[in-house]
């Protein structure tokens, strides 16, 4: 809930008037729609002065929020129009003010507890999408909402324009309380754009894409950066000094991280890429390096960011090459299988890896996860299933949190800015929802494999 | 004065016949001392010797199993025909045209010799013979071809000597088997096999006539050069048989209206089985240490432990897959700049593998353009065929065929080992890697095996040639015989004994006396691995039938089992198979070592050539038996590729107690490759 000053600064900063003067004084609206000169107390004053700075860090523009609307839409709004014309004639039209400050109250201070989100499946994904957006619809119906009602699923294509479009929408139209979205930099652009335009909360589904400039705007996703960084460190711990990445040409942006970790952590390295489809590819990238490889000192490690097939063939080469040099090879979660060690091979014996993921038993309930003997895999269709699902559970459990009390906008962001996940015992306990950087907090792992397995260490 | 007168006269004549007798005297001493001097008066002893004592020549023979000859060695052919066997038409058409008396006179027809010194007194040379048989026979075999009278008169004494010896028949046999018939054969046995390619005893009285016919000129009455003359001259013995009253005319003009067949000479030892004749002879020699000359024409018999019937199929299974070796050839020789010059040879060796016995040998296309034994003599690079050395040392080392290996492209020390397209960077079973080929699976498995272990199994399982230590040797990149690969083989049909390899059971003199003879029931084997290792590699090479590269006889996978092999560049195509009681290997390459290119491959060259011999031993009795399964081993199907067991797969044998289970890790992989892409890379974001 805003206090009248807000409304008012809201309505200045809207117009582009301020009427904030050396007097200290400022014009409040009354109920009858008239201004009345108010001289400001001291503590009124600082509370607007801090509010007007707030407010004035960030481009937000709620007017230019609207912008992405047809024509027609706008016309719903009503609003925007008669904004568009105050800000033409009169700045000091009363009625006009009366008018804005009402709708204010109606967007800003909205106190919907429906959740907007604007993950389209596209091509090659649309499992995942689909997996995340289910298991949203269990965290929502575990906490008590409907979730046909409560989620409110806008589609687009990739394109910026369209995304902001199906943003503003969800915001103006749907009167979300918050929005969810943004796995495409195209999409995370556009939603940050809209939630500092029009101070809505957002949680961003995307590990790379820039967030907003205002607060509104935070990151849900598995911590890659973390990851990357727990893995330099332990090889740094094992007096790495000198490593080969090997990673396809077809990386995706996790690989981002893990460069930029090691590049930070000094241990010097070098490169190499392959194509994953071509044999002769891999095996020039491997040999390329193997000289390298046999001429360093002390322990090298063989960072490779494929899968546990590519790192077991990858494996096969070096060691065929250089059968007596010790090699600590490396890697993501995307090693985890039994197969990383069955069948058996020496080469590999010591190997570390990262992942966000522990125990598949220690799992948040809403995910059914089938579990061997060895709690530390499952099968490969629950594995690629449950990546998805902990970020969905995650968006969830997170957008029922703080849409459950019936806040308004700014209340939620501040919300999500202040929890920790005491209420998800998944996620480290205690531990801020979101660190300082507007990164959703998440564990990490490192397992080594050894005695045919791997283990958490 | 005419008493004085007849007494002078008288006197005179006296002293004229004296002197005519003195002149007579040394004339008659003078001839006497020329003929003693041409060694016409000496003791003929020691010469009738060597005709009383006289060994008809005859090739050494070599004799396949079942007695029947299928070579023979020999410097001048011989075919001998003890008298008792010689058809009697062949003696009577002999008698009317040479000697027509010869059971009358006591080896010198004087008659005749007159003639033929009335011939040197009208000429002043020795136009006419008036041989006998018997003077014949002394000439050819005591005396030298020359035309004179001092060889005449001692050829006449020598012939009544002989006749004083030697009986009628043993004189008539000798020259029936010593007298040269042309076309190198000596005597009528040998002639009938030139002429007609039968033996004596098939032959008809027009044939015995054009062979009688032979004796005077071998050859101007060649049949083969000059039938027409040949005819003309079998018209004469014919006529002189009807005049000697010898048969009847009837039988005379059937004979003379019999068309006759002459067929060219074709030896049996280019014939039947001649790289394997050829190889005996030098395996003789090994085994009795005597060279090829001593060895030649001496009546030797060498019994072999080859079997016609399988020889004559696997002559056939070379012979009608020649073409399309001919055609890739061609192929290759119109396309590229490269040539192929030498032509595509291909050979056949089968052995048993119960005993080590050599059963057929094909060590060529055509023995006559060229001799060289290429499952003797050739070594050549045997490929894949030489895996099951490395495999049979993996099962002992406790793996299975269920288990998973990695086939990623590999350079060992810059060997960069090739498999077939599309099969890198994949997955597969052991028994995939095998049945497949695939060489760098084979290639990590020889460095975790160990090199020098891998080449210890080798000479175990019988590889004779010489092996390197490195890796290439694995997957066959070493220079072997067929032998060599033909021993891998035997060792895991016979359930991991092996047996020498021998084609030689026993070698008697003439006189029946065994000079080497070889059991080999009391060799004991040597056992290299166990029956149930035999037994787990046999049931990987069944796989290679049913779902590698062996396909294309997958019908024979439950009583066969093989392995193909394909050196680089296809030079050398092999394929090597075996059923419980026979070991075949077939082999396809150019001697010069030339590449056959990309279409080439020991499955599309040698195996068909294995199929076409393998079919045509069933047909004719080879069992089919299936093998039986040892008790510590049960039979389980599994997925080629990722080893779980499954109801559609490829049947394999493993320990009891090794019984591959659904394995999560190999679903794993599973689902990866069909995935292609990581399931747990984050596909969201860009």
């Amino acid at each position: 809930m805003i206090n009248t000053w807000q409304k008012t600064l809201l309505a200045l900063t809207l117009s582009g008037c301020s009427f904030i003067g050396p007097d200290r004084g400022v014009d409040v609206m009354t109920k009858s729609n008239t201004l009345e000169r108010v001289d400001l107390t001291p503590r009124h004053y600082r509370a607007l002065e801090h509010c007007e700075h707030a407010l004035q860090t960030v481009p937000h523009n709620l007017f230019a929020s609207v912008q992405p609307l047809s024509v027609d839409q706008r016309a719903k709004l009503k609003w925007p129009a008669r904004v568009a014309s105050y800000k033409l004639k009169d700045c000091e039209s009363f009625r006009m003010r009366g008018e804005i400050l009402e709708h204010l109250e109606d967007i800003y201070a909205s106190k919907s507890q429906r959740i907007g989100v604007l993950l389209p499946p596209v091509s090659g994904n649309e499992s995942a999408i689909q997996t995340i957006l289910d298991q949203m619809r269990v965290e929502l119906t575990r906490a008590g909402f409907n979730p046909e009602k409560s989620m409110i699923i806008r589609r687009t294509n990739k394109n910026y324009d369209d995304a902001l479009r199906a943003s503003a929408e969800l915001v103006h139209l749907d009167r979300v309380a918050m929005l969810i979205g943004g796995l495409h930099q195209s999409h995370a652009s556009a939603i940050s754009r809209m939630a500092d335009q029009s101070q809505t909360p957002a949680l961003i589904v995307n590990s790379d894409a820039a967030l907003g400039k205002t607060a509104q705007t935070m990151r849900v996703y598995p911590p890659l950066k973390r990851l990357a960084l727990r893995l330099t460190e332990t090889l740094k711990s094992q007096n790495v000094r000198n490593a080969i990445v090997f990673y396809p040409s077809n990386a995706n942006l996790e690989l981002y991280h893990l460069m930029k970790a090691i590049a930070g952590s000094g241990i010097s390295y070098s490169e190499a890429t392959y194509n994953p489809e071509n044999p002769q590819s891999i095996l020039s990238a491997v040999k390329g390096q193997t000289f390298r490889l046999a001429g360093i000192q002390g322990l090298p490690a063989v960072l490779i960011f494929d899968n546990f097939r590519m790192v077991r063939h990858i494996v096969n080469i070096v060691s065929t090459s250089l059968p007596a040099k010790q090699i600590l090879f490396a890697g993501n979660q995307q090693w985890r299988s039994p197969a990383l060690v069955l069948p058996r091979d020496e080469a590999i014996q010591g190997a570390l890896f990262v992942d966000f993921i522990g125990s598949y038993r220690n799992l948040p309930d809403t995910i059914e996860t089938p579990v061997s003997d060895n709690d530390y895999f499952t099968t490969a269709q629950a594995a690629s299933r449950i990546d998805y699902q902990i970020i969905g559970h995650r968006l969830g459990t997170l957008a029922t949190e703080a849409v459950r009390f019936g806040l308004s906008r700014h209340e939620i962001a501040q919300r999500l800015q202040s929890i920790n996940n005491k209420w998800d015992t998944y996620f480290p306990s205690r531990d801020p929802a979101f660190d300082a950087q507007r990164e959703s907090s998440w564990p990490v792992f490192l397992f080594k494999v050894m005695d045919d397995t791997i283990k958490e260490i | 004065m005419l008493s004085l007168k007849t007494r002078s006269q008288s006197g005179f004549l006296v002293a004229n016949l004296a002197i005519i007798s003195g002149i007579a005297a040394t004339l008659f001493l003078a001839f006497a001392t020329y003929l003693w001097s041409q060694g016409v008066f000496e003791s003929e002893d020691e010469q009738i010797k060597k005709l009383t004592a006289a060994i008809i020549p005859d090739n050494s023979v070599v004799l396949d199993r079942s007695g029947a000859k299928i070579g023979e060695y020999f410097s001048y052919y011989h075919v001998q025909v003890p008298f008792d066997q010689i058809p009697k038409p062949m003696i009577n058409a002999l008698l009317a045209v040479e000697d027509r008396k010869f059971f009358e006179h006591d080896g010198v027809n004087w008659r005749s010799i007159g003639r033929a010194f009335l011939s040197v007194a009208t000429s002043g040379r020795l136009k006419q013979g008036g041989s006998t048989l018997t003077m014949q026979l002394v000439k050819n075999y005591l005396l030298t071809r020359e035309k004179k009278v001092s060889r005449k008169l001692r050829e006449i004494i020598l012939a009544y000597y002989a006749e004083k010896n030697l009986s009628k028949e043993r004189i008539l046999e000798l020259y029936l088997n010593t007298m040269y018939m042309g076309h190198g054969a000596y005597g009528v046995g040998a002639a009938s096999m030139v002429y007609f390619g039968r033996p004596l005893s098939e032959l008809s009285l027009a044939e015995f006539a054009l062979l009688a016919g032979l004796f005077q000129a071998p050859s101007a009455y060649d049949p083969h050069k000059n039938p027409a003359a040949a005819i003309r001259r079998q018209h004469i013995v014919l006529d002189a048989m009807l005049a000697a009253q010898l048969t009847t005319k009837d039988h005379i003009a059937a004979a003379k209206n019999k068309p006759l067949e002459f067929k060219p000479w074709i030896p049996i030892n280019e014939t039947v089985a001649p790289f394997f004749v050829a190889w005996i002879r030098g395996e003789v020699e090994r085994l009795l240490g005597e060279d090829e000359m001593v060895l030649n024409d001496k009546g030797y018999k060498i019994t072999t432990t080859l079997d016609r019937t399988y020889q004559e199929i696997a002559n056939k299974a070379v012979a009608d897959n020649v073409a399309p070796l001919d055609a890739i050839q061609a192929q290759i020789n119109s396309k590229k700049k490269r040539k192929i010059p030498e032509r595509i040879e291909a050979a056949i060796l089968a052995t048993d593998p119960r005993s080590g016995a050599v059963l057929a040998m094909v060590g060529g296309r055509n023995f006559r353009e060229s001799q060289f034994n290429r499952t003797i003599t050739s070594k050549r690079s045997p490929g894949s065929s030489f895996k099951p050395v490395l495999f049979s040392l993996a099962m002992e080392k406790g793996m299975t065929w269920a288990d998973l290996v990695f086939v990623s492209p590999i350079d060992v020390g810059g060997f960069r080992p090739k498999n077939h397209k599309g099969d890198d960077m994949t997955e597969v079973t052991l028994i995939k890697a095998l049945a497949r080929s695939m060489n760098t699976p084979v290639v990590s498995l020889a460095q975790k095996l160990g090199m020098k272990n891998v080449i210890d199994r080798a000479e175990l399982m019988g590889v004779k040639s010489p092996m390197k230590l490195e890796t290439g040797v694995a997957i066959g990149g070493f220079s072997a015989s067929m032998m060599d690969v033909d021993a891998i083989y035997r060792t895991i049909a016979n359930d991991g004994n092996r047996f020498e390899t021998y084609a030689i059971t026993k070698i008697e003199d003439r006189a029946g006396k065994v000079l080497y003879q070889f059991d080999p029931a009391s060799q004991p084997p040597i056992q290299v691995f166990s029956p149930e290792i035999a037994a787990l590699v046999r049931s990987g090479l069944q796989a290679v039938l049913t779902h590698g590269t062996g396909s294309a006889v997958s019908y024979m996978s439950p009583y066969a089992a093989g392995k193909t092999g394909t050196s680089d560049d296809s030079r050398d195509n092999w394929f090597a198979g075996f059923t419980r009681d026979l070991v075949a290997v077939t082999w396809v390459g150019g001697d010069a070592n030339s590449s056959l290119g990309d279409a080439a491959s020991g499955s599309s060259l040698a195996l068909p050539i294995w199929k076409q011999f393998l079919d045509g031993l069933t047909q004719v009795g080879l069992p089919t038996t299936p093998w039986a399964t040892p008790d510590a081993l049960t039979a389980v199907t599994i997925d080629p590729d990722y080893g779980s067991p499954v109801d559609q797969g490829v049947s394999a044998l493993f320990y009891k107690n090794k019984v591959p289970k659904k394995s999560q890790a190999s679903d794993d992989m599973k689902s990866l490759k069909q995935d292609k892409g990581s399931y747990r890379e984050l596909k969201i974001g860009d």
